[in-house]
């Protein structure tokens, strides 16, 4: 060992040491410390998931008054009851429309599957339709490892008019009965408050009521929801009619605005909407009032969740 | 001089690698966590069966992690389930609550035998907010070297920024009980 010279030489030796022991003794601390993270990043390795779906895109299994890509889940009953009355601008003697139901329906839905909803829903008017119904989730947005960016779903829609008609021929017509919706719902959940929605839709009626309506119709719907807080969200829906029905006399596309107001099991859906009626077979023939002339109704719908 | 440095420098190089000859580490992912809430109107449960922990033996410290994956708990009710993440735990946000800690009594994993009510002192991240929790644990080394661990403990939610709206606020209790049931496999 070389001799110490000065102090300065001995100073640095020591230094030296300290610095030594420092980084020795410091080190197992570091790795501790260093320890905790290294540790979750081994947890998030083993907790990673391949693909787990977006929940929650809807409050509901409509958006307004047309389907959702939510489904009722597997062994889940949804009853729904909604309600649609008359124009507001009918005035105070009338209590703005709501002394008057235009459409009243009531709707049981049921998840066969988490992927599988068959649903049966009746309206009083106009013509007492019995609409057996089935929508099929076939892909849902998901993230993870594989993620998926959309929701895919089909609703397909049997509408039998169980109304007895004066006429002796319409009313032994069976077949002309039936109308048949079919709907494919594309939507995707873009944040935790909003939604949107793409619905093209085709329906055939096997009988018009008149000559120059066609049996066909088609066209696109698009709807989203936009969460005020946890438990309100504020919803539109409209249709666009590929415009084929010139003859129908109001012929408007049907616009909707509502609320979703979520309370534990129920929801509430109040909106405002042109629609003649609640359910799709029948305000998609474009027999809406003008809501931008202020002829619009109010309406609503309870919906309520069993456990089966 | 230079020989002191270079025993220190082989000191430090070895130092760490005599840490790893003394460490073990036991893990899971099948954990199971389950949460009570019990109040006179309503009573309701969930279990997540898919707990991720590693259990860590560095000498004189060990340490427990815990991630759970909030989406993994499961409802009876599919309605209660959605409920829970989108309203209450806001799982889209903050997908996971993860937990911390040191077993601070002298248990030793590498003998057979039962240690009740052993302190685990650590911190427990959950809804964004990470607050300090101590729960009490009974540990079981095996002899198959595996260990079971049991816990209970209650935690509330308010503590977590965890809102209970005042509608339902009769149906869910204060405290939550948390049930923490794990079986660890010693890991290579």
């Amino acid at each position: 060992m070389p001799k110490i010279t000065s102090a300065i030489q001995w100073i640095n030796m020591k230094f030296t040491y300290i610095l030594c022991l420092f980084i020795i003794y410091a080190w197992p601390n570091y790795t501790a410390r260093a320890q905790d993270d290294s540790l979750f990043n081994e947890l998030d390795t083993m907790v990673e998931i391949d693909r787990q779906e977006v929940i929650a895109a809807f409050k509901s299994t409509r958006v307004i008054l047309a389907p959702s890509i939510e489904r009722v889940k597997n062994n889940q009953l949804h009853f729904r009851i909604s309600h649609l009355f008359f124009r507001i601008n009918s005035g105070y003697r009338n209590l703005f429309g709501l002394d008057q139901l235009v459409n009243m329906n009531l709707i049981f839905d049921y998840g066969l599957t988490d992927d599988i909803q068959i649903g049966l829903s009746r309206s009083n008017k106009i013509d007492k339709t019995l609409m057996p119904n089935m929508k099929i989730s076939l892909a849902r947005q998901s993230t993870g490892k594989k993620p998926f960016p959309l929701y895919v779903s089909y609703f397909g829609s049997l509408d039998w008019k169980t109304n007895r008609y004066s006429d002796k021929e319409r009313n032994d017509n069976f077949l002309g009965r039936l109308d048949y919706v079919n709907m494919l719902l594309l939507g995707r959940k873009f944040n935790s408050h909003l939604s949107l929605q793409l619905s093209p839709f085709f329906i055939h009626r096997n009988l018009t009521e008149a000559l120059s309506e066609p049996n066909n119709l088609y066209g696109v719907g698009f709807s989203g929801r936009y969460m005020l807080n946890d438990h309100v969200s504020t919803n539109f829906e409209y249709f666009y009619n590929y415009p084929s029905v010139k003859t129908i006399q109001l012929s408007k596309n049907p616009l909707s605005l509502g609320f979703d107001i979520e309370t534990g099991g129920h929801v509430f859906q109040l909106f405002f909407s042109n629609a003649q009626a609640l359910y799709p077979g029948r305000f998609l023939l474009n027999q809406n009032d003008n809501f931008f002339k202020g002829n619009i109704q109010f309406g609503f719908s309870i919906l309520r969740e069993f456990n089966l | 001089m230079k020989k002191t440095i270079f025993i220190f420098a082989l000191a430090m190089i070895f130092a760490p690698q005599f840490q790893l000859m003394a460490q073990s580490k036991w893990e899971t992912r099948t954990g199971k966590v389950t949460f009570k809430s019990k109040t006179p109107i309503e009573e309701f449960s969930s279990t997540n069966h898919q707990a991720a922990s590693i259990l860590k033996v560095d000498g004189d410290k060990k340490t427990l992690a815990f991630q759970v994956i909030m989406r993994s708990f499961k409802f009876e009710k599919a309605l209660m389930e959605e409920h829970f993440n989108e309203k209450y735990v806001h799982s889209e946000k903050y997908p996971s609550a993860k937990f911390v800690g040191e077993i601070e009594k002298n248990v030793n994993f590498s003998k057979p035998g039962i240690y009740k009510g052993i302190n685990i002192k650590g911190n427990l991240s959950l809804h964004g907010v990470t607050k300090p929790l101590t729960i009490l644990a009974d540990i079981e080394v095996k002899e198959n070297r595996e260990i079971k661990g049991i816990s209970t403990f209650a935690i509330i939610p308010e503590d977590y920024n965890i809102t209970v709206p005042k509608l339902v606020s009769e149906k869910i209790s204060k405290n939550i009980f948390v049930t923490v049931d794990v079986v660890y496999k010693p890991s290579k």
